[in-house]
């Protein structure tokens, strides 16, 4: 798919990069992602279920067999853990992101 | 549990309605649930207000931008589907290639067709006038109300108008005349226009070089002043820019006129004409009262046709001068041109191309729908497989898109073929084009009927798919395929094709049968081997009555030796036409009053008048060589009203006080128009020697080819003098060809229209009965095993294909009852209702459909019961 080429969309590297750690479900993904990112960014219902479809859809993601967290009971609760493909992915674009930021140091746009 | 915080509800409930604009794939979790997290996580740092506006903020900035991603990858997806769906439908069209030809071949032609018919509507009827503010533009004409033909008022009446109309700002007025152009080579006889001084202005025409020619150009005194046309300023004198201001030796008595510009070669203020010239007259002084003058005005800001005829109506008396019966009429170019016969004619011909291309549409639904039956196996394990109803849909689309995608090509090429071959036949009708080619309006026509036939042809397959539960196909397997009888949408097809084609055939019955009456009419005259050639002895060259005699008599002299002509004569009236002038009366009679009601064509002939042109005599006698210039002969129309008692009576005219000797009464002749059932007036008064004062036209009969003794006799009038132009020339065919155009033009479009929808209704009564055919086998085999004969089972098939077309011919009639009465003006001596054009119709679709249904009967009736059953 051409998609790849371009690189993840932002809200797909969020999303991968929530799900790196461990498979976490939707809700879950928000607060890691706003934890992550020092609660830069919030993303809506809209963008993380259209952005977790499309990642099911392409074959970074698949749902996780088993909740990881037994306390968790709730039923309706699905699970989303990366896929091989996906951690490539993932590894190519922290790397990619590493250059630019590399490059702004290097610039004085950034502080080391 | 506690009671939910209302701003917390208020998001969930938000949300989840915001998740409907997302396709349904993407609503994989609880929307509400999402949102009101999102607020918990709010409210943990700011008050429950804070946290509601904040995740409304969210929500929104969310479904703007997340809805249109999604829904912009899914057109993405479809359309990049659909191109891919393009490609496959073009594979299995080439797969079959004699079908899809059959299918391009039907709708090329019914697209050819139609666009054509719809381009000579538009460029005859429906496009506005190439000028500035062309919707108030407006021609204005005398409609005289029993023959339905325009005539132009008169100079008091067109001064009457000018100064009393509150509707109309300006009235301008141009005709059709012609200029002697004098250069080295000799005279030469060009078109020209000549036009009242405001009309250019009043177009906003802007010259190519010059100035326009100005009401101040039309002032008594003013010098003479000519524009030339583009076209003749580039031919004849390469363009030259330093012709403006120059001087021309114009006029048949030579004056030198100032040219002042150049008109450009798209204003086209008269479309039947391209003139050389445009000229200034039509002054008081100079407005003709015989000839047609074209009348364009300007509307008022809020005028329409309407309040102009409603207003000047009221403002001209009815015992006006030149008006008559008339009734003053706002009209468009193309009403004023073609005359409404003939834009009767160009609506019904456009109607019978939309008929057309009706059938051609149904004829390709009816051919895809026998392929989808045919491939409803294929479809039942598509959808089994999980195709949804929308990617079959959408197959189709592509599909039907691949056919007409070429079947729209074909259609150009028809259409720009057919047009080439029109506009040599009936130049009218493309008049404003300069050649034919594809513009403007016809290309969105196309394009709109391109789309109703990809739609069309989509549905009627889709429709029928699920009609039918396909994946039932897949359990019974072929076994469903003998039940089928030709579906209820199929045979509804096949009648509405038969009812079309009826119909066409019906209109196009009628108007040759009226075509073919109009060409047996009893003219009066042996009009087919006459040729008509007119002379003047121009005044500064031929200054007296001796000289300009003394020409005319050597230009009929060089006529008579012609090899092939038998006779040479004169007349002041055309050919097969009239001047129309003030009735005469008889001895005992009052003087009638004038105008005259009744017109009565007056001719000046030599004595051998009758004996070259055919004229039969009916009582009396012809002149005779003896006779002196004081005997009349009248026409038997003439007769009859004055009881057939005239010969020996006293006849005056309103030109001399001396009375004419009526000696006999000859045949009447259609000089008023082949098509008048009337017969009209008519007086042949004896001249001794030809008068040279009057336009004389030498009529000569010939046993040769009219059109050689044509250029012939050009060649000799030239060979007396040079300097002399020659005037209108006609051949007796000209004549009849000019003057059943509209009737032949209408006969024949019309004819090559239902033939070619007969054809195409035919070929589906055969598809849907081979189809049926080939689904009935097996019932065709167990009863050929029951003991059924073969003749038997054929006769079977091919009665159920006529009773369809009789059926839908059936309804085709009552159609052309309907129809045809609104073009009863094109038909001459035919009722609309013809029964002969109806039973000729039917019995033709009756037949046709027994022969197309028979191949495959035969078929049936040569199955082989055991092996059918077999298997």
């Amino acid at each position: 798919m051409g998609a790849r080429t371009e690189g993840l969309s932002r809200s797909a590297f969020l999303i991968l990069f929530a799900l790196a750690e461990q498979p976490r479900h939707g809700l879950a993904i928000i607060d890691s992602i706003a934890a992550s990112t020092k609660g830069r960014v919030k993303i809506g219902p809209g963008t993380l279920y259209g952005t977790l479809q499309k990642l099911l859809a392409d074959g970074l993601i698949k749902e996780a067999s088993a909740a990881p967290d037994p306390d968790d009971d709730d039923p309706r609760r699905r699970y989303y853990t990366l896929t091989p493909k996906a951690k490539r992915e993932l590894k190519s674009e922290a790397a990619r992101l590493r250059v630019l930021v590399d490059a702004a140091i290097a610039q004085g746009i950034l502080e080391a | 549990m506690a009671a939910e915080p209302v701003g917390r509800r208020v998001v969930r409930r938000l949300a989840r309605l915001a998740a409907y604009v997302y396709p349904q794939e993407t609503r994989i979790g609880d929307f509400g649930d999402v949102a009101a997290h999102l607020w918990d996580r709010e409210r943990a740092s700011a008050s429950a207000f804070r946290a509601t506006l904040a995740t409304l903020k969210i929500l929104l900035a969310d479904t703007i931008k997340g809805s249109f991603m999604v829904w912009m990858t899914r057109v993405v997806r479809f359309v990049g589907d659909g191109g891919r769906d393009v490609r496959l439908a073009a594979r299995a069209v080439r797969r079959r290639p004699g079908f899809g030809l059959l299918v391009v071949l039907t709708l090329g032609l019914g697209i050819g067709a139609s666009a054509t018919a719809f381009d000579a509507l538009d460029r005859t009827l429906l496009r506005p006038l190439p000028f500035h503010e062309s919707d108030r533009l407006t021609y204005l004409a005398l409609r005289e109300r029993e023959r339905g033909i325009w005539s132009s008022p008169w100079f008091e009446t067109l001064e009457r108008w000018r100064q009393s109309a509150k509707t109309l700002d300006q009235i301008e007025v141009f005709t059709q005349s012609s200029v002697v152009l004098h250069g080295a080579s000799g005279a030469e006889r060009l078109d020209s226009l000549s036009v009242s001084g405001g009309l250019l202005s009043m177009l906003r025409i802007v010259p190519v070089a010059g100035r326009l020619i100005q009401p101040g150009d039309a002032e008594a005194g003013a010098p003479p002043v000519v524009m030339i046309a583009e076209d003749t300023w580039r031919t004849r004198f390469g363009a030259d820019p330093t012709l403006v201001g120059r001087t021309l030796s114009l006029g048949s008595a030579p004056q030198p006129t100032t040219v002042v510009g150049v008109l450009p070669a798209g204003a086209k203020i008269d479309t039947t004409l391209v003139p050389a010239f445009v000229t200034v007259r039509l002054r008081a002084r100079e407005y003709p009262r015989g000839q047609f003058v074209s009348l364009l005005a300007r509307m008022t800001p809020g005028a329409t046709r309407e309040s102009v005829e409603t207003e000047l109506r009221a403002i001209t008396p009815t015992d006006e001068p030149g008006v008559g019966t008339a009734v003053p009429t706002a009209l468009t170019p193309g009403e004023l041109y073609l005359g409404d016969t003939f834009s009767r004619g160009v609506w019904l011909v456009f109607a019978g191309a939309i008929a057309l291309l009706t059938i051609a549409i149904v004829n390709a639904g009816h051919l895809l729908l026998g392929r989808a039956a045919a491939r409803r196996h294929e479809l039942g394990v598509r959808l089994a497989l999980g195709g949804s109803g929308l990617r079959l849909a959408r197959l189709f689309l592509a599909e039907a898109f691949v056919y007409i995608a070429a079947s729209v090509a074909l259609g150009i090429g028809i259409m720009v073929g057919l047009e080439r071959l029109i506009q040599s036949y009936e130049p009218r009708l493309f008049m404003t084009m300069d050649g034919a080619g594809l513009e403007g309006r016809a290309i969105w026509f196309i394009l709109a009927i391109a789309a109703i036939a990809t739609l069309a042809c989509a549905a009627v397959p889709l429709f029928q798919s699920r009609a039918q539960d396909l994946r039932s196909v897949i359990d019974a397997g072929d076994a469903v395929r003998s039940t089928a009888k030709g579906s209820p949408a199929m045979r509804a097809l096949v009648m509405t094709q038969a009812a079309i084609a009826v119909l066409l055939l019906c209109g196009s019955g009628v108007m040759v049968r009226s075509f073919s009456n109009l060409m047996n009419v009893d003219i009066g005259m042996a009009l087919d081997r006459l040729v008509e050639v007119g002379a003047t002895a121009p005044g500064p060259r031929y200054s007296t009555s001796e000289e300009r005699g003394a020409y005319l008599a050597q230009v009929g002299a060089a006529l008579k030796t012609i090899p092939t002509v038998t006779g040479v004569t004169t007349s002041t009236q055309p050919l097969l036409s009239t001047v129309r002038s003030s009735a005469p009366w008889l001895d005992g009679e009052a003087k009638p009053a004038e105008p005259g009601d009744s017109p009565v064509g007056l001719a000046t002939v030599p004595v051998n008048y009758f004996d070259v042109t055919g004229i039969r005599l009916v009582e009396g006698r012809l002149f005779q060589p003896e006779d002196t210039a004081d005997v009349a002969v009248v026409n038997a129309a003439f007769a009859a009203s004055r009881g057939g008692h005239v010969i020996g009576r006293s006849l005056y005219t309103a030109a001399r006080p001396e009375p004419w000797r009526i000696v006999g009464v000859v045949a009447d002749v259609k000089n008023w128009g082949l098509a008048e059932t009337a017969a009209r007036h008519q007086v042949y008064f004896l001249q001794l020697r030809l008068n040279p004062g009057v336009f004389n036209r030498f009529v000569m009969r010939t046993t040769g080819n009219p059109s050689v003794v044509l250029n012939e006799a050009r060649r000799r009038i030239a060979d007396v003098d040079r300097m002399v132009p020659v005037m209108t020339t006609q051949t007796g065919e000209d004549v009849i060809r000019r003057q059943t155009s509209q009737h032949r033009f209408a006969a024949v479009l019309l004819s090559g229209l239902a033939a070619l929808g007969f054809g195409l209704a035919l070929s589906g009564v055969y598809g849907l009965i081979a189809l049926n055919v080939s689904q009935r086998r097996r019932e065709s085999g167990i009863r050929l095993a029951l003991g059924a004969t073969r003749h038997g089972v054929a006769a079977t098939i091919v009665r159920s294909g006529v009773l369809l077309v009789a059926i839908g011919g059936v309804f085709g009639v009552i159609g052309a009852w309907l129809v045809l009465p609104y073009v009863e003006v094109l038909l001459f001596n035919v009722s609309p209702s013809d029964p002969w054009s109806v039973v000729i119709s039917l019995m033709l679709a009756a037949g046709a459909a027994a022969a197309a249904a028979w191949i495959p009967a035969r078929r049936a009736s040569r199955i082989d019961p055991a092996r059918t059953l077999r298997t």
